[in-house]
């Protein structure tokens, strides 16, 4: 078997848009993605809001169709799959969402909630169901006598915790963690984060873990991918892209975050305009419209892929 | 004399689900020209703080007691009329959501203007032009053809910029800026920053500035107010909080976010437990069940006292 778990080849997505005129635009959510998760391992997808990271991750689990591209999982084609094999498949990857208030169904109990994957999958007998549960809750830390609760009567953090074990209660190898702490406080992020890494040693998982915080995924994840308007601009392991960040958009990323620490005088890096409209991406590097380091060729070509060495790869003129 | 002082401030909320106590006792001082970070977690009453300055705690909140004192005059003791001709002009607030802070059936223009023609005698023609020189100073491209726009024409980071043009159009000299930052992103973020920096440097306005996030406070406050259950339990300046953090919660907010500077993957600090909710506070010290260092003396509150010059800290163990 493959040490490759997904696989991600040249998939993109788009969506139309009615503009209201009787006339349709296509968004690009996703643009021409290549990717690969081995087992085991955490993948951490950055980007700022709109840029195709929450599709990319649908997109990975086939809750999206792709517009073209394929997702192998295992070394199998989602596409090829009939409902029944995609459904079997299904348990092995599993999803976390950002907003713990939304994502949780408020009338059913906890033991419903987290058990209803084991009910679709014909994992568990009806009457195994109480003690898979609460098996699962301790997992992530929460009493058994929460089974019998309803998703109003936790704090954003437990709920979390309980979104969480209803993601693990099929046994899976993949999971997809779409902003989980994003919603949190900060000193239940930590929480959170601690329980995931956690699990992750316990139970040999690996991660498409999206975060719009930098911080938050390199401290989380092996490698990072950073998308911009739908495209995977730089790729590396985690220290590297800290360290030697090539790409323009990844150094602004970090450049702007506000660091806890006053002694620090950091310069930020101040972007021009606004993140482009997904309907109309702009020719050449789709990112020259606010690189403070444009030059010649990048409203003109595209930029091909560089390799770096260390696993590292960026699409940017500067470095190819 | 401080330009603003609040003086044991107390709101709170009386719903049919019992008393929400959202601020208690809360007592801070602000001079002309300084940037106070008021920092903590949801519902630690940043925001009501903020609200009861403008005196706009909403239903079915109210000022229970305490007084605030902004250029030396009793705000709580002003008819709503005078108080009217304060919000806006001399206090001003920035939103944390633009989109629906802003009105979306009016003009950008319009809704500048409008606070010109409310606290100045000038006539709208005045207004309007007054309008596109804001826009144009808070750093809108092409401000004559902005100005006409409806807010759902602008992105995120345009709209706060907008809000920023309203909240300085009377040159006032406290800003309330309310996590003006928390719906934008990153690379924006740092822009709107910047120019809120600037413009509060160059005018020399007071502001509040009212956030979650200790890397905001680090790079843009001079003092720093943590707030935990609608008290401040920490106070001081932004160098001293950030060297020698006093008490355990702000400890803890420190601890648990990862840092850039850290080499190698460590495991983050966590603070057990959550908030607790305001309608049913802990006894004694309201950090107390989340506290690794409590002690038999937790279940009296503490004061909040100077332990140093300047350093003030609500905690027993910080004496």
């Amino acid at each position: 078997m493959t040490r490759e778990l997904l696989a991600i080849n040249d998939l993109y997505k788009t969506f139309p848009i009615k503009s209201g005129l009787g006339k349709t635009l296509r968004a690009t959510a996703v643009d021409g993605v290549t990717l690969s998760v081995a087992r085991g391992e955490a993948l951490g997808l950055v980007g700022e809001s709109g840029c195709g990271k929450s599709t990319l991750g649908r997109l990975a689990l086939r809750l999206l169709q792709p517009t073209s591209g394929s997702v192998s999982f295992e070394g199998r084609d989602l596409a090829s799959l009939n409902k029944q094999a995609l459904r079997e498949l299904r348990k092995k990857m599993q999803i976390i969402f950002q907003d713990p208030f939304a994502s949780l169904n408020p009338r059913m109990r906890i033991l419903e909630i987290i058990t209803e994957p084991l009910v679709i999958h014909g994992l568990a007998k009806d009457n195994d169901l109480e003690e898979r549960g609460a098996g699962l809750l301790e997992k992530v830390g929460l009493p058994a006598d929460a089974l019998r609760c309803y998703p109003h009567e936790f704090s954003g953090g437990q709920r979390q915790r309980i979104g969480i074990a209803r993601a693990l209660a099929s046994g899976p190898s993949f999971i997809v963690a779409d902003e989980p702490v994003s919603a949190l406080d900060v000193s239940v992020q930590a929480q959170i984060i601690n329980l995931l890494e956690d699990l992750r040693a316990e139970l040999n998982l690996s991660f498409l873990f999206i975060a719009h915080d930098l911080n938050i995924v390199r401290h989380f994840s092996d490698r990072v991918a950073v998308m911009y308007l739908g495209k995977i601009v730089e790729i590396a392991p985690a220290e590297e892209i800290y360290k030697n960040s090539s790409h323009p958009y990844t150094e602004a990323l970090l450049a702007d975050i506000p660091i806890a620490d006053p002694t620090v005088k950091k310069k930020h890096i101040l972007l021009k305009g606004d993140i482009p409209s997904p309907t109309q991406v702009p020719l050449g590097c789709r990112f020259h419209t606010r690189c403070i380091y444009r030059f010649e060729p990048c409203d003109k070509i595209v930029p091909k892929t560089t390799d770096l060495g260390n696993s590292h790869f960026v699409d940017c003129h500067l470095r190819g | 004399m401080d330009l603003l002082d609040i003086q044991g401030l107390t709101t709170h909320f009386f719903t049919r689900a019992g008393v929400i106590k959202a601020i208690h006792n809360l007592s801070l001082r602000l001079q002309k020209g300084r940037v106070l970070g008021l920092v903590g977690e949801s519902g630690c009453g940043k925001t009501v703080t903020a609200l009861s300055i403008l005196n706009l705690v909403p239903y079915p909140g109210k000022i229970v007691s305490g007084k605030i004192f902004f250029e030396g005059q009793d705000l709580l003791a002003l008819s709503a009329d005078e108080m009217r001709t304060i919000r806006g002009a001399k206090i001003s607030m920035i939103f944390q959501e633009p989109m629906t802070a802003l009105n979306p059936v009016f003009t950008v223009g319009n809704q500048i203007a409008e606070v010109l023609t409310a606290h100045q005698d000038v006539s709208k023609q005045q207004a309007m032009d007054a309008a596109v020189e804001l826009l144009r100073s808070v750093g809108i491209p092409s401000p004559e053809k902005r100005v006409k726009e409806y807010p759902h024409q602008l992105s995120g980071g345009m709209r706060q910029r907008v809000m920023i043009a309203m909240a300085i159009a009377c040159k006032p000299s406290l800003i309330l800026a309310d996590e003006p930052t928390t719906a934008l992103d990153v690379t924006i973020q740092a822009h709107i920053l910047e120019l809120l920096g600037t413009i509060q440097a160059e005018m020399g306005m007071a502001m509040i500035l009212v956030t979650h996030d200790l890397g905001l406070i680090a790079e843009r406050a001079h003092e720093v107010a943590v707030m935990y259950a609608g008290r401040i339990v920490e106070q001081t300046n932004t160098r001293e909080l950030f060297a020698n953090p006093q008490h355990p919660y702000t400890r803890g907010l420190m601890a648990s976010i990862p840092r850039p500077v850290q080499a190698g993957k460590t495991r983050l600090k966590t603070i057990p437990g959550t908030v607790p909710r305001l309608t049913d506070l802990p006894k004694g010290c309201t950090f107390s069940p989340r506290c690794e260092i409590k002690t038999a003396q937790c279940v009296v509150e503490p004061e909040l006292v100077e332990v140093q010059q300047g350093h003030l800290v609500r905690c027993w163990e910080a004496r």
